[in-house]
């Protein structure tokens, strides 16, 4: 949204989903606890990034909780967070998605998160939620009552009438029929922003940000994916969506990042493509799935090794990498290289070489016996 | 290990003996027989033969019935204290204890246990009792024979070695004790390194380790952990997609039902329609049956009318000629008359001359009767033609009428046709503007998309620039960062050396280390002053002590050098080794100075580490300058992206599109029709819309130009038509004018009418001139009858008179009559043109033909009766009760759904399998490092024994110095194969490479063995028992062996059994009347076994032994 369009909007908008809180990034092991702790912190940048637009209101489009009944070490947090912004005429609305559904048990019933909850924060828990918003605007907000269901949220929204020249904006959870295994996942109808009168509709579910359909801008219907990447097929996730609606009821949207960190997946097939990686300075807020797919002689794959540890870290020392997931099954020691560098070694280890060697060309433990080598190879550097 | 006490009890030929063991050399003497060999056995049977075992047998008491019983106390090597007790034979058992102090022991296990843990903790390779290669009887082992060998197996070491080892528990032990002595330093450097990650994921015995902390546990437990969790959700998946298929299936007969009832409500709309188009039909014919029957009764009224005219110009008719019949009786009664009176006249003629004139003058008046009947009837000849010539233009009038009603209902065909054809062109009027308007919006709205499209490139194109602009100016910083730091690292690097020379330095500080090492071996300086000096002292290298005033002796201990300053009197430099490590290291050092000093000095540092640092902080430094030169390098080539991108986009943002008021000129163009009608068809026609839409709007037009057409030859048809009418108007008038004309002489008189009346006239007239004619002949023919006859005239004349009265009287009344029908009709004709004027039968027929069209318009189907949409609604109802039905159980199927998961739990079990497949990649990650170090240390150790036969070297340089030593130099070139057997021995003087080994003596053999023993429980700090081993040496080898005991139990405890105290004792070392004596600082103890051992008296032959021989001496107290 340019500045000239964030001016003539009369409605100012930041629409989010997908939160997350509480997931757990089990593969990543220790480290994997950042990721879920960086879900909270990413909510602070969004709301800072609703007060540096100005909008008059901010849409959580669902899935703001892994899990329907987070534990309180999430939910404190966020409600601290939200008090930290003491808004007066910014509704702040909370929609439960599919992955944190309004039921009987649910954190959204759960009276000591809704008292303490602050006075601008709208949890949306019922499915004809309406609310008067700036500009003579009103917001249409359907929750998801469990898990898992086949009817589309937006039925519930009432269809524009003869005479109704109000913005509406409209705001549910779930899948839109281009999306895969949609059929339980709440499927929306991608023309629901049509067919129901509204001018935008806020949507939340896929990680990604996207236009439903790709092709409309108007009026939007919109993804605005989840605030921080969870894993990495997403495509563009990490962004809100900064949305203007002018007197006309003409919606422009801006996507604006708010993700710390970038998921990215990366082969590597040679030493200099590897040093290539490793002289990268944007690693540091990376989680890299690196595939090593290559054969190199010892010293070589001493240096690969060198260079991961440098990438990934040590006990002692942080990596260049903010999460490194290394996947060496096609990182292999040519072994053609070991008479190099066992020629100038005592006989026992140069028959041990040539033993590991033999047992490296062939047999079950080739494997086994080609890493056996390599540690030879770097112990005798190392000792000499 | 360390033997600390020894108690028996019935054991072979002891009855019970109790010994304490010193630290270190213990020698224990005793005569021959006494029972020491049984003491070295109970030992062994202690530590290695199971109580239960059929080897405790040969234990039992040979002169008593008695269960031998041993118990042995011993420290390992951690100082910790042990008890075994052991009985054999019947009622075996075993117990071992364990003691802090020496003093209470607690019970560590019993039985088998017992050997378990012992033979666990003595590594001697021997496998415990029930394990691969466990043997009967005493186990053997390397170890087994240089520890605890018996008196008959003194030399088995030189002829049993490793290869019959039960486990690799010894040597294990002694690769530990001997790899020390000869193992490459490289070799040694990599197996230790090995065995420490070796150690982290594998026990001793090479058991992948399994307590709380193991790799392997940690690894599994979370791959074990992600596999439960991921079957769970996988269950719970299953169970979701169970429901999701229910789901569906259910969905699929909700859709079949939701499609019966769309067809149910398709037939009902259908019969509604059905039966709103026969009611609509029903009505419509209603209304043209009604306006048929109204036209029908217009028709009829005229039809009436016509019938009336009719009937009144019949009457009229009718009057005329009754009137002509009144006129024809009046004149019939005045003939009547008339004859009457010439009856009378000529009867009175007849009856006087007058008669005969009366006749003359009659018959002048009869032709002048019937002069004047000619004349009449020539006159109304000429009227009749008249009336004839006014009847056919009366016809012809007629016949007008009917040509312009028939014209008139021709023009209204026609006028409908014109309204049915103006009404088609409008509506393809309409559907052309539609499909004009469509185009013109989607041209409108690509002209538009495409205004927004550049407005966005220019925007990005702005955007793009500013981010060059950003980059730039990072990027300009960032060359200003690498050429500083390119300069600052150039500076630095001329000061350090290369990391080739670091290497060297690195390797001749290590050279100089070696060479200061192999110095090692340790002297001692011992400065007594006599006087008060300043001493400064420097130790390897290390500054020491600082005396200023140094009285006293001052010993000083050193591994290698000692550097001591004696006021500013000397400076003395004592160093350990070798000549020629002195001077190994003298060269090192002068290398050092003249090689590695000035790099340090040119780098400004004092130490190779600082060197190192120096030149890992520079790598690294450089490393960053790297990655700052990457960042340059990337930031350009993002600046060359950039810039190629705002090529593209301004290029975009270059595009000609329509200005605003172009814009607007193409939305006018759109016209009326609104966009929202248009942009769901647009929308519908894809991405050809303008072709399809172009098709569209050619082919409306076309229809549009056809219906207009059609209109203009209908309008021209009609206009035609009028104008017909219009002259059939004219026409008609004119005959109606000619008709009006003929009639004009008939004085309004019915042609028709007057025709008959005067035909009429004109046939009384010829009758009257027949009469005329006769009456004349009569007048000539006969004068005398003329009397008769002319009375009879008269009276006939009077007759005539009354009957012609008569005739009058009934055509008067006749033509009263008639005059009264005429009058009726014409009131009645009167009425009904009135009530005609009324029935507008022009709106009549307007509206049958409305009605008509109306009905022609309508569908004829489909056509339904009121059953029919019975028959639908309850068809609909039983649908939708269907439906709802199946709704309902859809409704409970998608509440099943909704608690079991979804997209949701399809979520959590793709993260749970990616945890799984990231834990899986851990743990073969780790097997694959784990089973690596296995690998490599098990080979280097296979290589090591095949390669290397290091064990052997180790062992082949300490025995053979000793051997040297002891035989003065006669034999040399020990060695000992992997297995730790000798394999071959020189001798000095020999040629070539002769082997002596199986050459050797009885007694040397026995002393070369010894010496392994030694040098092996030296090395392992074991205790070792020698059984009167050297029985066969010399008494100056004894002498020199006595010598090597004694600095061998320096460390190592020596226990020796022996016959000949002498050999190892001086006579005044013996314990005299004591059980033992500690000699030579407490190094060595002296046991007199006759005063510990108690032993059972030797029966005589044939005799059981009675009385037993007790000791001199007890040990209680010591």
């Amino acid at each position: 949204m340019t500045k000239a369009s964030e001016e003539d909007a009369v409605l100012k908008l930041l629409h989010t989903a997908d939160w997350h809180l509480g997931r757990r990034f089990a593969r990543f092991g220790e480290k994997g606890r950042e990721l879920s702790r960086e879900r909270l912190n990413v909510i602070d940048r969004i709301l800072y990034s609703a007060e540096r637009h100005a909008v008059h209101a901010v849409l959580c489009a669902g899935d703001l909780f892994d899990e329907p009944c987070p534990e309180q070490d999430w939910w404190e947090p966020l409600v601290k967070l939200l008090h930290k912004h003491a808004w007066r005429d910014r509704p702040v609305f909370l929609l439960p998605g599919n992955h944190d559904p309004f039921t009987d048990d649910s954190i959204w019933s759960k009276a000591q998160f809704r008292r303490a909850l602050p006075d601008f924060v709208h949890v949306v828990d019922r499915a004809d939620f309406t609310f008067e918003l700036a500009g003579g605007a009103v917001l249409y907000a359907v929750p998801c009552m469990s898990t898992a269901g086949q009817n589309d949220p937006t039925e519930s929204i009432p269809v524009r009438v003869s005479g109704d020249d109000r913005i509406r904006i409209g705001m549910v959870h779930g899948s839109t029929f281009d999306a895969p295994d949609c059929q339980t996942n709440f499927p929306i109808h991608k023309d629901a922003v049509v067919h129901r009168g509204l001018d935008y509709l806020a949507i939340g579910d896929t990680h990604g940000f996207r236009f439903i359909p790709p092709e409309r801008r108007t009026p939007p219907t919109i993804y605005p994916g989840a605030p921080e990447p969870t894993a990495f097929d997403e495509k563009e996730p990490g962004c809100v969506a900064i949305v203007g609606m002018t007197r006309q009821r003409r919606a422009t949207v801006q996507k604006e990042r708010v993700a710390r960190w970038t998921w990215e997946e990366a082969v590597v097939r040679n030493i200099a493509e590897l040093r290539q990686l490793a002289r990268r300075s944007d690693l540091a807020d990376r989680v890299l799935r690196l595939s090593l797919d290559m054969r190199v002689p010892a010293p070589e794959y001493a240096e690969a090794t060198a260079l991961l540890r440098e990438l990934e870290g040590t006990d002692a020392m942080h990596g260049k990498v903010g999460i490194l997931e290394v996947d060496r099954d096609k990182l292999a020691l040519d072994i053609r290289s070991v008479a190099d560098f066992s020629k100038d070694l005592p006989a026992v280890l140069q028959a041990t070489a040539e033993r590991l060697k033999q047992a490296a060309q062939s047999g079950p433990d080739a494997a086994v016996a080609e890493r056996a080598l390599y540690h030879l190879f770097c112990l005798s550097r190392k000792a000499s | 290990m360390k033997l600390l006490e020894l108690s028996i009890d019935s054991f072979q030929c002891v009855q019970r003996a109790q010994i304490k063991f010193g630290q270190a050399l213990n020698i224990l003497y005793g005569p021959n027989d006494l029972g020491k060999s049984t003491l070295a056995a109970a030992i062994r049977a202690a530590l290695l033969v199971q109580s239960g075992s059929s080897e405790g047998d040969r234990f039992v008491p040979w002169y008593k019935d008695a269960r031998p019983k041993a118990e042995l106390t011993f420290s390992d090597h951690k100082e910790h204290i042990w008890r075994v007790s052991k009985s054999f034979g019947g009622g075996a058992s075993a117990e071992l204890m364990y003691s802090k102090d020496g003093r209470s022991f607690a019970l560590e296990c019993r039985a088998r246990q017992v050997d378990e843990k012992l033979r666990t903790m003595l590594g001697w390779g021997i496998p415990p009792p029930a394990g691969r290669g466990g043997t009967r009887g005493v186990p053997t082992s390397i170890l087994v024979n240089v520890l605890l060998a018996g008196q008959t197996d003194v030399v088995s070491v030189l002829e049993v070695g490793l290869e019959k080892d039960g486990d690799e528990s010894g040597k294990s032990r002694l690769q530990k004790a001997l790899s020390a002595l000869a193992e490459h330093p490289l070799y040694k450097s990599v197996l230790a390194a090995a065995q420490v990650e070796f150690d982290k994921y594998f026990t001793e015995r090479g058991n992948e380790k399994r307590g709380a902390d193991s790799p392997f546990r940690q690894a599994a437990g979370a791959v074990n952990s992600y596999k439960q969790e991921l079957d769970g959700l996988r269950a719970k998946l299953q169970e979701s997609r169970d429901t999701e298929e229910k789901v569906g299936l259910l969905r699929d007969e909700e859709k079949a039902a939701l499609a019966a009832r769309e067809a149910a409500e398709e037939a009902l709309m259908t019969a509604r329609r059905g039966v709103e188009n026969a009611r609509a039909r029903q009505e419509a014919e209603q209304r043209l049956h009604a306006a048929e029957t109204r036209l029908k009764e217009v028709q009829a009224h005229e039809a009436r009318i016509h019938a009336l005219e009719r009937e009144r110009v019949q009457h009229t008719t009718d009057a005329g000629v009754k009137d002509m019949g009144v006129q024809s009786a009046k004149q019939a009664c005045e003939a009547a008359a008339g004859a009457l009176k010439s009856a009378e006249d000529a009867q009175r003629i007849a009856s006087s001359d007058a008669a005969e004139q009366q006749r003359q003058l009659r018959a002048a008046e009869l032709k002048t009767e019937a002069a004047q009947l000619d004349t009449q009837r020539s006159r109304s000849e000429g009227v009749r033609q008249i009336a004839k010539h006014a009847q056919e233009a009366l016809n012809e009038v007629t016949r007008g009428e009917q040509s312009v009603a028939e014209m008139t209902e021709q023009l209204g065909v026609l006028e409908q046709a014109r309204t049915n054809a103006a009404s088609n062109q409008e509506r393809l009027a309409g559907e052309a503007e539609l499909t004009r308007a469509l185009l013109a919006f989607g041209r409108w709205r690509v002209a538009v998309r495409a205004a927004e499209e550049v407005e966005i490139a220019r925007r990005r194109g702005v955007e793009l620039r500013t981010q060059i602009g950003e980059k730039e100016a990072s990027a300009a910083q960032l060359q200003q960062e690498c050429a500083d730091r390119n300069a600052a690292l150039a500076q630095r690097r001329s000061r350090l050396p290369e990391p080739g020379t670091l290497r060297e330095i690195e390797a001749l500080e290590r050279e100089i280390a070696v060479a200061e090492a192999a110095l090692g071996g340790g002297l001692s300086i011992a400065l007594r002053p006599q006087r008060e000096i300043e001493v400064q002292v420097m130790v390897d290298g290390v500054e020491g002590v600082k005396e200023p005033r140094l009285a006293r002796e001052l010993v000083l201990d050193a591994q290698r050098a000692v550097r001591l300053s004696i006021d500013d009197l000397a400076e003395i430099d004592v160093t350990a080794g070798t000549a020629e490590a002195r001077t190994a290291l003298t060269r090192a050092r002068d290398r050092w100075e003249q090689d590695a000093r000035p790099v340090l000095a040119k780098a400004e540092v004092q130490s190779v580490s600082e060197l190192g640092t120096l030149l890992r902080s520079l790598a690294s430094d450089e490393r960053d300058a790297q990655g700052l030169q990457k960042r340059l390098e990337d930031a350009q080539r993002d600046i060359a992206t950039l810039g190629a991108q705002v090529q593209l986009v301004e290029q975009q943002g270059a595009r000609p599109v329509d200005d605003p008021d172009q814009l607007r000129e193409r939305e006018r163009a759109i016209g009326g029709v609104a966009h929202e009608l248009l942009r769901p068809r647009l929308e519908k026609l894809g991405k050809t819309w303008e072709a399809a839409a172009e098709a569209a709007n050619i082919k409306s037009q076309e229809q549009l130009t056809a219906a207009k057409d059609k209109l203009t030859a209908s309008s021209s048809d009609l206009t035609l038509q009028r104008s017909r009418l219009a002259d059939a108007h004219l026409q008609l008038e004119a005959k109606k004018q000619v008709a009006a004309v003929a009639l004009q002489p008939l004085n309004d008189e019915n042609p028709r009418t007057a025709i008959s009346r005067l035909e009429g006239e004109m046939n009384r007239a010829a009758l009257r001139s027949q009469e005329i004619t006769r009456e004349l002949t009569s007048l000539e023919a006969a004068a005398g009858a003329q009397r008769t006859e002319a009375e009879r005239q008269v009276a006939s004349a009077k007759q005539r008179c009354v009957d012609a009265d008569d005739a009058r009287s009934a055509a008067e009344q006749a033509l009263e009559r008639v005059r009264a029908e005429v009058n009726r009709v014409a009131g009645q004709l009167k009425a009904m043109n009135e009530q005609l004027a009324q029935m507008d039968k022009s709106q009549a027929v307007l509206r049958t033909q409305e009605a008509a069209t109306v009905l022609a318009a309508l569908p004829t189907t489909p056509l339904a009766t009121e059953e029919d949409l019975a028959n639908a609604q309850a068809a609909l109802k039983d649908a939708e009760a269907t439906l709802e039905e199946q709704r309902e159980v859809v409704h409970k199927a998608e509440g099943a759904l909704t608690k079991v998961g979804g997209a949701q739990l399809r979520e959590r079990a793709h993260q749970a399998s990616e945890a799984l497949t990231a834990a899986q990649m851990r743990e073969k990650e780790l097997t694959l490092e784990a089973s690596a170090w296995k690998l490599l240390r098990e080979t280097l150790r296979e290589s090591e024994n095949s390669e290397g036969e290091h064990l052997g070297r180790a062992l082949s340089v300490p025995v053979e110095e000793k051997l040297v030593e002891l035989t003065r130099g006669r034999y040399n070139g020990l060695r000992f194969g992997p297995a730790l057997c000798p394999k071959g021995l020189g001798a000095s003087g020999t040629t070539g490479d002769a082997e002596v080994l199986d050459a050797l003596s009885v007694g040397t053999r026995d002393q070369l063995a010894t010496l392994i023993r030694l040098t092996i429980a030296s090395q392992l700090k074991c205790a070792v028992i020698l059984d009167d081993h050297l029985v066969h040496t010399d008494p100056n080898r004894i002498l020199w062996f006595r010598d090597l005991l004694r600095r061998t139990a320096v460390d190592t405890q020596v226990i020796v059994f022996t016959c000949r105290p002498g050999d190892y004792l001086d006579a005044d070392e013996l314990p005299g009347e004591e059980p033992f004596r500690d000699i030579a600082g407490g190094t060595t103890r002296a046991i007199d076994l006759e005063k510990l051992i108690t032993r059972f008296d030797v029966p005589a032959l044939g005799t059981a032994p009675t009385q037993q021989h007790e000791p001199t001496a007890r040990l209680e107290g010591v």
